[in-house]
């Protein structure tokens, strides 16, 4: 037996034993040296399998409403293999570009504008912008970005005439001209103390140079010498400014001549031409224009996936529906949980289940995980054939449709009752828009009974009961009709909430959805549940 | 004069001097730590040399330590060798330990609910340093025990070391036998993926067959904690796994312990009498003691066997992990794990009562009680034909038994699904269909023919062939069970996937792999022709997702007779063909033609999936 002969001797025994040690912890201290790329690698492996089991159970789950291929059917449901889902936005490349020259532009007009000192430019600058904001929504980003350039520019014109002059001032600086002063001041200054060197080497070398009585003793030759080499070094190391200072003179000439012309010049209107042209305000202009045909080209381009839902303005699917946690616990909690809601929107269709075990479901939650790895494995490189192939986008609340031109009913509870009050409601319309079976007249599929009749919000049944005889027996409404109480119920849910505990808070876009006659139809409607 | 009001070390300094005193104190707590060896006696045993304090101070440890106490001072040098024990007792009690080590590393990150226990796997694989080699030495572990303690029983057997006085150790010996069986199988299902589930699942029904039925059907819910193995089944099994069976393991493994000391380790049965036990008498020349030899020995053993199970677990053997265990999904070929294939095998042979329960419980219960009826004194091989007989006997019956247990025993599968099972099948027992061994790069969608493998055989052109069936591809009929209605194969193709036309191709140049699969496909469909009349096998490959296939398996074939028990009727060596009537458009049957069949199994495959590693 090797083992007899090899270990009757206790030495080799001992030798090997802690031989094996020594390599077994070399070997664990090897495979911790590797554990990073080596779970790395099996990450990357088993998510890549996860993605296979989304495939299939996508297949066996989901592939009858969202498609084979993940493209969606149209008036059923939304596509998956979707660029809207991932959020590209296809115009953001050329808005970019058009944002970038209108900062330009607006550069550009600001020095017009105080270098002109031309108050009647920018009063009609103001009265345009002013013009433009009584358009606008109060409130809204635009028109906040307007108010404020307006303040900026009437700042402009209350400045005083110090405050003017140091405006010119910047402006001038940034022209050149200031700066290019300080420099050649500096460079003056640097050829001043070259020329101060120069001149005690020329002295130094003369006294060396002497013979005779006044020729310097063993002593002074030392010390002359010595500061002789140091003015050399110091020479050696100064750079020889001349030649820099003649061109940046000749820049400051250049740029005096200009300012003095500028000066000189007293037609503003010539002048504002000139300084539009130098600052490429109209090459500018015409570059927004052609960026604008661009952007209007690649909006024509989509108009078929317009057509399926698709709004080029508010590409992202995510921040459309204001989804607050990230991107895979959006999915993972819509096939979870299914959109109940969804109903009211899709029309009759049937609205998308809850898959997860937890809310009735058939799916684990290790499946939805795999299922919601191979929905967003769709993202890539998004081109616009990607966005035409797809079939369905994702419609959302309050968003059925395109919206009609049409006077919808605002927010003012009194303006809405004076145009209600002389129209007749349609109970049964009324009945058809509160389930969702048409649209409203600006073109909204309403979804009242998918809260309101599925225990998230107080039942249709008897709502008017309740208003007339528990709201209206309410003190604090004691100055309302019934009418009244209905009206603001639907156009400011906030002001009051219903007794009850509800899962579901009444959403406020109701206002910008119906028309009076809408609102007219739903009232007759309610006032038929006694 | 003591420099503190009390003596101290300090005064022994004053006294000896400095390095005397600390050399002493040392010396002192190295005899106190080590039971009776201060560091000469150590350094002198370690070099071999006699002792040379009187008494000898190498005995002290056994009768004055704890750890010592249980292990006798000398042995036998017959027994010390490989032969006769093969250190299988050893290498027992080193895989219990080992297993107590590993397998509280994974209990810290081991939370046991249906949940999250597949998610901890996945953690402790990808997220906690060395927690892959924990697992593989765990597993690794396990195995091999349940082989070390079956190995250990036959030797004893084999040697007669069983018997009397050893009877009761023997008895103790099949308890932990069962125990480590046991504790292997609880093991299994908690990584809960598909192979714990459905192997346990399988294990676990058999107590269901205990008699009488109200027995059997309480057992099993009590080990399943519900209809089906869930929440509590999970709980229950790691219960078992990490406290009930491990204490009842520690409790027989000191009996065991105790009693293999107490008779001594049974010398080779040649060198005693017949019918004497001399293991406690050992002569001085002998005599090989504890200290220093057989203590290095087993060091040395302990660092050679924790070396080679570490290599083992770094490149030869990983512990599966499978998908997710899913009630819904049996997989195809579910078998219990491999020791308990021999009851698996037993329950082919009919009634489940009967050779489920009654019989295991016969073989364990007569194994345990063997060294009672076998009671002849002589434990020479010459004079026990029938004890060697019998236990060589149930080593192969158990063999057999296995091989019955295995999957392809005695189930019978349809030849195609057989086919396609075999070609695609997850990752699973360590083999994986080759099909997912395709590099990603060489899965070039299309549809590739195992026609192309026949032309090429013949010494055709596969180009000039395959064009031929394009044309031959469209008009072929087919019975689609799915529709209930007679389709052409391309109109069907083009149906179920997306595809604009399906026309054949051949296989990339560069392909190879894809090549050799294609060339498998028409092996295994050749082999089965007389089920599978005209087969002949399509690889259907199409994109997903950019870094997504899928891949389907298609199967065509005319169908034949087949009698009851599923092998092809033949007529002169002939297929008996099944006919269907066709009809025309107003439903009048105008002829008829051959049944045909398509079958199709289709699987995804990511490029970072890494089968192909």
């Amino acid at each position: 037996m090797i083992g007899r002969h090899l270990f009757q001797n206790i030495d080799n025994r001992i030798l090997f034993g802690i031989t094996t040690f020594v390599v077994t912890m070399v070997l664990l201290g090897w495979v911790a040296i590797n554990e990073r790329p080596r779970m790395a690698a099996f990450e990357r492996q088993f998510s890549g399998r996860s993605i296979e089991n989304g495939a299939a159970l996508f297949l066996t789950n989901c592939a009858s409403c969202h498609g084979l291929d993940g493209l969606g059917i149209a008036g059923f449901a939304p596509a998956l293999d979707n660029p809207q889902l991932f959020g590209h936005d296809f115009l953001a490349a050329v808005d970019e570009e058009i944002a970038l020259l209108r900062a330009a532009e607006e550069d550009a007009r600001l020095v017009v504008t105080v270098l002109a000192e031309d108050e009647t430019i920018v009063q009609a600058q103001i009265a345009s912008w002013e013009a433009q904001m009584a358009e606008l929504e109060s409130g809204s980003e635009t028109a906040v970005q307007l108010a404020n350039r307006i303040l900026q520019y009437q700042q402009l014109l209350d400045l005083d005439d110090e405050e003017a002059a140091s405006r010119l001032a910047e402006a001038q600086k940034g022209l050149g001209a200031g700066s290019l002063s300080t420099q050649i001041a500096q460079l003056a200054a640097d050829v001043a103390a070259r020329d101060a060197l120069v001149t005690e080497l020329a002295s130094i070398e003369e006294q060396l140079a002497q013979e005779g009585e006044d020729a310097p003793d063993e002593e002074q030759l030392a010390v002359l010498e010595q500061r002789q080499e140091e003015l050399n070094l110091a020479l050696a190391e100064m750079p020889d400014s001349a030649e820099a200072m003649a061109t940046l003179q000749e820049a400051y000439d250049r740029g005096i001549a200009n300012l003095a012309e500028l000066e000189a010049n007293d037609g503003a209107e010539e002048e504002i031409a000139r300084l539009r042209e130098s600052l490429g305000l109209d090459t500018i202009g015409t570059a927004i224009a052609e960026k604008g045909q661009e952007r209007d080209a690649l909006v024509t381009e989509m108009t078929t996936a317009i057509a399926r839902g698709y709004d080029p303005e508010r590409p992202n699917r995510i921040d459309n529906i204001e989804w607050a946690g990230t991107f895979h616990s959006f999915l993972f909690s819509t096939i979870s949980s299914g959109r109940p809601v969804s109903i009211s929107y899709w029309g009759g269709n049937q609205q998308m289940p809850a898959w997860s075990n937890d809310s009735g479901g058939p799916l684990r939650d290790d499946e939805i995980n795999d299922l919601a790895n191979f929905i967003a494995n769709y993202d890539r490189d998004w081109t616009m054939s990607d966005l035409l192939a797809v079939n369905q986008f994702a419609l959302e609340p309050g968003l059925g449709g395109p919206s009609a031109d049409v006077e919808t009913i605002g927010r003012d509870v009194d303006v809405a009752m004076n145009a209600i009050a002389s129209l007749v409601g349609d109970p049964i319309r009324g009945e058809s828009l509160y389930l969702g079976e048409s649209p409203t007249e600006a073109l909204v599929v309403l979804g009242c009974a998918s809260c309101h009749q599925a225990g998230n919000a107080p039942e249709t049944g008897g709502t008017w009961g309740r208003i007339v005889q528990q709201r209206m027996a309410d003190p604090q409404f004691s100055s309302y009709t019934a009418e009244r109480y209905f009206v603001e119920s639907v156009l400011l849910p906030a002001v009051y909430g219903a007794p009850g505990n509800w899962a579901v808070i009444m959403p406020t876009g109701f206002p910008d959805q119906l028309t009076a006659q809408d609102l007219a139809d739903l009232l007759a409607f309610i006032q038929t549940q006694e | 004069m003591t420099l503190l009001p009390f003596p101290t070390f300090l005064d022994e300094i004053k006294e000896k001097g400095f390095r005397r005193a600390i050399y002493e104190g040392i010396d002192e707590t190295v005899e106190r730590i080590s039971a009776g060896m201060n560091i000469t006696d150590i350094r002198e045993a370690l070099r071999g040399e006699k002792p040379t304090r009187r008494p000898n101070p190498r005995l002290t440890p056994h009768a004055d330590g704890f750890f010592l106490h249980i292990r006798p001072s000398y042995y036998n040098a017959d027994v010390t060798g490989i032969y006769p024990t093969f250190r299988l007792g050893w290498l027992s009690t080193y895989f219990v330990i080992l297993e107590t080590i590993t397998g509280i590393f994974l209990m810290i990150w081991y939370t046991p609910s249906p949940d999250v226990a597949y998610e901890n796997m996945l953690a402790i694989l990808g997220n906690v340093p060395l927690g892959q080699l924990m697992r593989d030495l765990h597993r690794l572990g396990a195995e091999l025990m349940v082989m070390v303690v079956s190995l250990h029983m036959v030797r004893t057997w084999i040697t007669g070391s069983y018997k009397k006085p050893r009877q009761f150790t023997f008895f103790t010996g099949v308890i932990l036998l069962t125990l480590t069986g046991f504790l292997s199988f609880t093991g299994y299902l908690l990584p809960w993926d598909q192979l714990a589930l459905w192997a346990v699942t399988i294990g676990a029904s058999m107590t269901g067959a205990i008699p009488p039925e109200i027995v059997g059907s309480a057992v099993d819910l009590l080990f399943r904690g519900g209809p089906q193995i869930a929440e509590n089944g999970l709980l229950r099994f790691y219960l078992l796994h990490v406290l009930a069976l491990p204490a009842l393991l520690f409790v027989f493994l000191s009996v065991h312990y105790y009693k293999v000391i107490i008779h001594g380790l049974s010398l080779p049965p040649q060198q005693e009498e017949i019918g004497e036990d001399t293991a406690k008498r050992v002569p001085l020349d002998k005599r090989v003691y504890f200290i220093p030899d057989v203590l290095t020995t087993e060091m040395m053993w302990l660092g050679l066997t924790t070396l080679i199970l570490t290599v083992m677990s770094i490149w030869f053997f990983h512990a599966p992990l499978e998908n997710h265990a899913d009630p819904q999904v049996t997989p195809l070929g579910t078998t219990a794990p491999w020791y308990f294939l021999w009851i698996q095998g037993a329950l082919k042979l009919g009634n489940v009562v009967f050779w489920g329960v009654i019989f295991p419980g016969i073989v364990l219960g007569f194994l345990a009680v063997w060294p009672y009826i076998d009671v002849a004194p002589s434990r020479r091989y010459a004079h026990r034909r029938l004890g060697i007989s019998i236990i060589l006997i149930i080593t192969a019956l158990s063999s057999v038994l296995s091989y019955m247990g295995l999957a392809e025993f005695g189930v019978r599968t349809s030849a195609d699904q057989e086919i396609l099972h075999g070609l695609s099948h997850p990752p699973a027992h360590n083999h994986v269909g080759i099909v997912r061994t395709i590099p990603f790069e060489q899965l070039v969608p299309g549809f590739y023919s195992t026609q192309q493998i026949e032309a090429e055989m013949a010494g055709l052109s596969a180009a000039v062939t395959l064009s031929e069936k394009n044309v031959a591809l469209t008009e072929t009929m087919i019975m689609d069970t799915a529709l209930g209605d007679i389709v052409t194969v391309a109109g069907y193709i083009t149906t179920h996937f997306p595809l604009e036309a399906a026309l054949f191709s051949p296989t990339p140049a560069d392909a190879d792999e894809l090549h050799a699969v294609l060339e498998r496909f028409y092996e295994e469909i050749h082999h089965q022709i007389d089920f599978l009349d005209d087969g002949w096998g399509g690889l259907l490959i199409t994109e997903t997702q950019p870094n997504l296939r899928r891949i389907d398996l298609l199967i065509f074939w005319n169908e034949v007779q087949l009698n009851e028990i599923g092998d092809a009727m033949m007529v002169d060596g002939e297929n008996i063909p099944i006919f269907m009537p066709m009809m025309d458009e107003e439903g009048e049957i105008i002829g008829e033609m051959r049944s045909a069949r398509l079958v199709d199994e289709h699987i995804f495959i990511h490029r970072n999936s890494a089968y192909f590693d």
